[in-house]
């Protein structure tokens, strides 16, 4: 089990050895966020700004405009949490700097509400020329940093977890930025879900399975640009849909797949996330049970409210 | 080429007359500073290492076009587009639109971080000790947002000494005078406290603005405190109004005879 913070540090040294226009912002969560081994290899190419983000956004932003290729990092909560400087500095010019969110979601537990990144993929998803990814396993991390460290078309945010988590097997499709992954077939029901929650949406598949009800999984690593067509087509929506995201589930994936299905057909989307409220301290299994992502508390309401 | 200050103010008139908005007073303000950039350095050429301007205070941009138009970078025709829908000259500085920009600014307090930028990149680009100059010409109501403190604290960590901030000390923002709004109080001794060397200088003076741009890197960021007048060039706009207010017909006309260019 590895966390994807840990992917993003190992692909970012990667990088660096590769490239010398890469440089890499710092706001004293190095360590947290992992970008310290590319600190250690490449000194004279990490900036430390100390505990000032907005300042951290504005430099990668004129770094960018002149041959360099800027990585910062965060807290997803503390980053995204400068939106005016990232909207104005970073996606309005469409600037090609990749924005790291780390410790997403409830994961960081005894620390609390004000340390998680609970509303980030809403408020980034909101801004144009911004392109929003969640990788969901360690491999699929490396994949998602080798497709964006070519992207120059705009901003990036790149949401990773604190907590390690389970090397799933992501299926037989190949990673595509911009693409969703089918991660398994199935012909009742639709598991749509982003980010550290994989082991999650295998795990309520399984038990369905095992009453007979085969479940599509699909593994949503780009957020935006949103690929609407792999979730509707090629044989129509298979509904009913639950999503399944460590957000909240106003403005995160789960209103992403409304939106879309709203569109073309109107389906049934149940939303497991956080339900529009603030996160109390507590051990990272309790606030999971509480907010009812787990796989039992989701297959006791796919068994209730949907009927299977 | 020297740029006349008051025919850039002229120009930035007749824009904002014909846009029906636009910022008057912190334009005419930094027309003499803007009138000394432009002529005196290397702000729109290809090379690597030219030298920057960014418009931290971004509503100012109208005297920014017409330095551009006196360079013969813009025609006249496209100054008349001001404000309009899909046109280059936006109402802030878009410099995706206009590369002849060098940032896209308008929220306050973003420019000296990207400034900061910039010249992070030069100085690490430097080979052979040649270094463009990064200007950023910020408002003293601006001086109130917090990011501005980030940027100031973190610039002599990396010794920029290429970074030079030019403070419009005008006196007067969006509500009233910035003193009964939120006291900036003494900006030089404020950046110096920083680590930065500051000083003031009356910032309508051509050959005071001159002299204190021009003066050696020597291992610091600079902060100059312009000491201006809001409206300087034009007797009657020179009280808080004309922040933003657009000139009647008759007020242009009176406007543009003053600053000597009245048909």
């Amino acid at each position: 089990m590895r966390s994807t913070r840990d992917a993003f540090g190992a692909a970012l040294l990667a990088l660096g050895e590769k490239r010398d226009d890469v440089i890499v912002l710092s706001a004293d969560l190095s360590k947290a966020t992992r970008t310290d081994a590319f600190a250690k290899c490449f000194p004279d190419r990490f900036i430390e700004v100390g505990i000032a983000e907005a300042n951290m956004i504005g430099i990668a932003s004129g770094l960018s405009e002149n041959g360099f290729r800027p990585f910062i990092s965060s807290f997803g909560s503390f980053i995204t949490g400068r939106y005016d400087i990232i909207r104005c500095s970073l996606a309005y010019p469409r600037c090609p700097v990749v924005v790291a969110g780390s410790h997403s979601g409830m994961a960081i537990g005894k620390d609390g509400t004000t340390q998680m990144g609970l509303e980030d993929v809403s408020l980034m998803r909101s801004l144009p020329n911004m392109m929003v990814v969640q990788p969901s396993t360690y491999a699929e991390t490396i994949e998602t940093m080798e497709a964006i460290a070519d992207y120059d078309g705009g901003p990036v945010y790149l949401r990773l977890g604190r907590q390690p988590v389970p090397d799933i097997d992501l299926g037989s499709d190949a990673f595509k930025l911009g693409k969703i992954r089918t991660v398994k077939h199935g012909y009742d029901m639709t598991i749509v879900y982003s980010g550290c929650v994989g082991h999650v949406a295998l795990g309520v598949a399984d038990t369905m399975w095992h009453a007979g009800i085969t479940c599509r999984i699909l593994d949503v690593h780009t957020l935006k640009p949103f690929d609407a067509d792999t979730l509707v087509k090629p044989l129509g929506i298979l509904e009913p849909i639950v999503t399944i995201e460590d957000h909240s589930t106003v403005g995160g994936l789960g209103s992403i797949v409304a939106d879309v299905v709203c569109k073309s057909s109107p389906t049934r989307v149940m939303m497991i996330g956080v339900n529009d409220c603030f996160v109390s301290s507590g051990d990272p299994d309790d606030l999971y049970s509480s907010h009812g992502i787990t796989v039992e508390k989701i297959v006791e309401r796919i068994r209730s409210e949907l009927l299977l | 080429m020297r740029l006349e200050p008051n025919k850039l103010r002229a120009h930035v008139i007749d824009m904002v007359f014909a846009a029906g908005s636009g910022h008057i007073g912190g334009s005419f303000s930094i027309a003499e500073i803007i009138a000394c950039l432009f002529s005196e350095f290397d702000l729109v050429s290809d090379r690597q290492q030219r030298d920057k301007l960014i418009l931290s205070k971004g509503h100012a941009i109208p005297i920014v076009y017409a330095a551009l138009h006196e360079l013969g970078l813009l025609e006249a025709d496209e100054l008349t587009t001001f404000r309009q829908m899909g046109s280059r000259l936006q109402g802030h500085p878009d410099h995706r639109v206009l590369p002849l920009l060098d940032a896209t600014t308008g929220s306050l307090g973003q420019g000296l971080s990207i400034a900061i930028g910039h010249a992070l990149a030069l100085k690490l680009h430097a080979t052979s000790g040649q270094c463009g100059t990064v200007f950023c010409i910020m408002g003293d109501g601006e001086m109130q947002e917090g990011q501005v403190w980030e940027a100031a604290m973190f610039a002599p960590k990396y010794g920029l000494d290429n970074l030079v901030c030019i403070v419009d000390a005008n006196g007067s923002q969006n509500d009233g005078l910035v003193k009964d709004t939120l006291d900036i109080g003494d900006v030089c001794s404020k950046f110096r406290s920083f680590g930065w060397l500051a000083d003031e200088i009356d910032g309508n003076d051509t050959i005071a603005v001159t002299k204190a741009l021009h003066v050696s890197p020597s291992g610091c960021p600079r902060c100059i405190v312009a000491n201006t007048t809001k409206g300087a060039g034009v007797s009657f706009m020179q009280d808080t109004s004309w922040h933003a207010r657009v000139p009647t017909d008759e007020e242009r006309r009176a406007a543009l005879l003053e600053l000597g260019c009245g048909q």
